[in-house]
């Protein structure tokens, strides 16, 4: 069984249909990786399932629960993290106050916890801050914990933003082009911290442009052209898949490519 | 004020001073001397400044009041003395038909609060300059209901002689004895907000303040913390004017204008999102026109000068949010020794819970 399913959604801004009838299944313990031109559709897939987006139509379920109408804290709630592509770190905050608050749906001290300063909420805090310093030195920044977000290079805040969505206690991770914008060694750096994040048991799906980074690191590959589905299978197979090809590279397209 | 948020005791290297340890030193001097001068205050100077020492009390509530929604929560509200109000007519009817200032107080607080609950409502649809502008407007509609309904509020005649402040059969009847109720009631505040802002309900106000989208992809429900701190802040406030009714003895509507919240939100501005900056913030802004009386007609400008220069020169207040240190005590919670650079790949930590096992 799955842990994630999507039956037929779609999903229209205007006139332009983002998504129309996808269905696609995620295995618990897999690395997907969902592929497609600009404007195919990918992260208006990942906006649905993390409840940014609704659905006009079709549903979403999760470990077998329905959250097509979860809202975005519900759905991290119920273990679903996400990044972002372009980077939604706090940067005028600290590294350390970055993966703390990513804490906040797994803690519960409120208001009247808070006034009282009680025994529940001091011990709370220290169980985030254990939380805290175990993933900043998983992702190597144990050092920066002090550093402000945004005063950090470019790798660096990428794996500040993977250690804040794990700061959820997720058991689907979604990253939203990980690897956007990061120089060849970075790559190969994030290729491994995803094969970590996979090792802890957390199932990863992942859209992303460097097509040579995903055919290494996938269990599976999705294929999203104008909204719709059309490749779903192991790395080898998409990559010979003639309506892929087309895709990508034109009516024309001739060979095959990893680039 | 800075929190020490695991409770572990913090290792001092011994015997290494350097010029940043002087800094520190002379901060951690600047707070309970600030104390000390405010307990003794009545003693040292005149009446009329005292009385300004009470004004600058309630004003630093209003002002820790306002920072819970802007200065944390990160959401323009211009219409702050709406709540001033709201607690100032609550505890002075009350009092005024015979019931005990206590209640008046209480009565304030949850009045104030329950407006700030309906002003929070549209934050959960709109933020920004339309988020001022629906506060704004909130502020002049209560001015207005005071002012129309004569049969409540006396209408723009005001509410006079409402009774001192009275507590365990003490009346605050003189200058001094309300400037130590005021005290309190700021200590009680200060105590309040400082424990708010540095808990997990304060972390999701910055969050929200920094970026909505991220904080809920954090899994903060953002509409109902938005919600939360308006609802705090009016109750806060609605202190604040309970205790101004009761210190004057007289209200109407001209007390709690849209010039009154952009008073507040100035004091908020200059000061900045802490404890420290809060109070200097009230206090510069009630002090700079006294300070400039003798120059008549130009006073006004000097104010103006003042207040640009500030902000120039301060743009995050006088005494901005302080970031807290964690390297040291994640560290020591790590137990090993202190972790230098970066360790490879993924090392022990968190694993997926294993719910559905």
């Amino acid at each position: 069984m799955g842990l994630l399913h999507i039956d037929e959604a779609s999903v229209s801004f205007g006139g332009v249909r983002a998504l129309e009838m996808v269905s696609l299944i995620i295995e618990k313990g897999e690395i997907v990786s969902i592929i497609g031109p600009n404007g195919a559709g990918k992260t208006t897939l990942f906006n649905a399932i993390s409840g940014f987006t609704h659905l006009d139509s079709g549903k979403i379920s999760f470990d077998g629960g329905d959250i097509t109408r979860e809202p975005p804290h519900g759905v991290v709630r119920l273990g679903i993290a996400r990044t972002f592509q372009n980077l939604r770190l706090f940067s005028r905050l600290t590294v350390a106050e970055n993966v703390n608050i990513a804490q906040h749906s797994r803690t519960r001290s409120g208001v009247w916890a808070a006034l009282l300063n009680s025994r529940g909420s001091r011990s709370e805090r220290r169980a985030v801050l254990e939380l805290t310093a175990d993933l900043l030195a998983a992702v190597g920044l144990a050092g920066q914990a002090d550093t402000l977000a945004g005063d950090l290079p470019y790798g660096d805040q990428r794996r500040v933003e993977i250690a804040r969505a794990l700061a959820t206690r997720p058991r689907l991770l979604l990253l939203d082009e990980p690897a956007a914008g990061m120089n060849y060694a970075e790559v190969q750096d994030l290729l491994g911290l995803i094969q970590g994040v996979r090792g802890r048991g957390i199932t990863v799906a992942m859209v992303d442009h460097d097509l040579r980074a995903v055919m290494a690191i996938s269990d599976r590959v999705v294929v999203l052209d104008y909204g719709r589905k059309i490749a779903d299978g192991r790395p080898g197979e998409v990559r010979r898949n003639p309506a892929v090809l087309r895709a990508y590279l034109g009516e024309e397209g001739g060979a095959a490519t990893d680039a | 004020m800075r929190a020490n948020p695991t409770g572990l005791r913090r290792r001092t290297r011994a015997g290494k001073v350097s010029a940043a340890g002087y800094l520190t030193a002379l901060r951690k001097g600047v707070g309970p001397l600030a104390v000390l001068l405010a307990l003794t205050f009545p003693f040292l100077v005149s009446q009329y400044l005292v009385h300004l020492g009470v004004l600058i009390s309630i004003y630093t509530i209003l002002t820790l009041s306002l920072n819970l929604v802007s200065g944390y929560a990160g959401q323009l509200a211009l219409g702050h003395a709406a709540f001033y109000a709201l607690g100032a007519y609550a505890s002075a009817l009350l009092t005024l038909s015979g019931h005990p200032f206590w209640l008046g107080l209480l009565a304030a607080g949850v009045v104030a609060a329950l407006g700030g609950l309906v002003v929070g409502l549209p934050s959960l649809k709109s933020s920004g300059f339309y988020l001022g502008m629906i506060t704004l407007g909130f502020g002049e509609i209560v001015k207005l209901v005071l002012l129309n309904w004569d049969s409540l509020t006396r209408g723009p005649m005001g509410l006079t002689n409402i009774p001192p402040a009275k507590l365990w059969g003490y009346t605050f009847g003189s200058v001094a004895s309300f400037y130590y109720l005021a005290l309190l009631i700021l200590a009680l505040t200060a105590g309040a907000v400082h424990r708010l802002v540095n808990s997990r309900v304060g972390e999701a106000l910055v969050a929200i303040r920094e970026d909505e989208v991220a904080a809920k992809a954090m899994g903060i429900d953002t509409g109902y913390h938005k919600v939360l701190a308006f609802t705090v802040s009016g109750f806060l406030a609605g202190l604040a004017g309970s205790l101004y009714a009761h210190y004057i003895s007289f209200i109407n509507p001209a007390s709690f204008g849209s010039g009154e919240s952009f008073l507040i939100v100035s004091m908020t501005l200059l000061g900045g999102a802490s404890l420290g900056g809060s109070a200097l913030g009230a206090a510069t802004l009630l002090l700079v026109p006294e300070v400039f009386r003798a120059l008549a007609d130009y006073r006004l400008l000097f104010y103006g000068a003042v207040l640009i220069l500030l902000m120039v020169f301060r743009p995050n207040g006088l005494i901005p949010e302080r970031r807290l240190r964690y390297r040291g005590i994640l560290e020591r919670l790590r137990g090993a020794e202190p972790v230098s650079g970066r360790d490879s790949g993924a090392g022990p930590g968190y694993r997926a819970p294993a719910e559905e096992g």
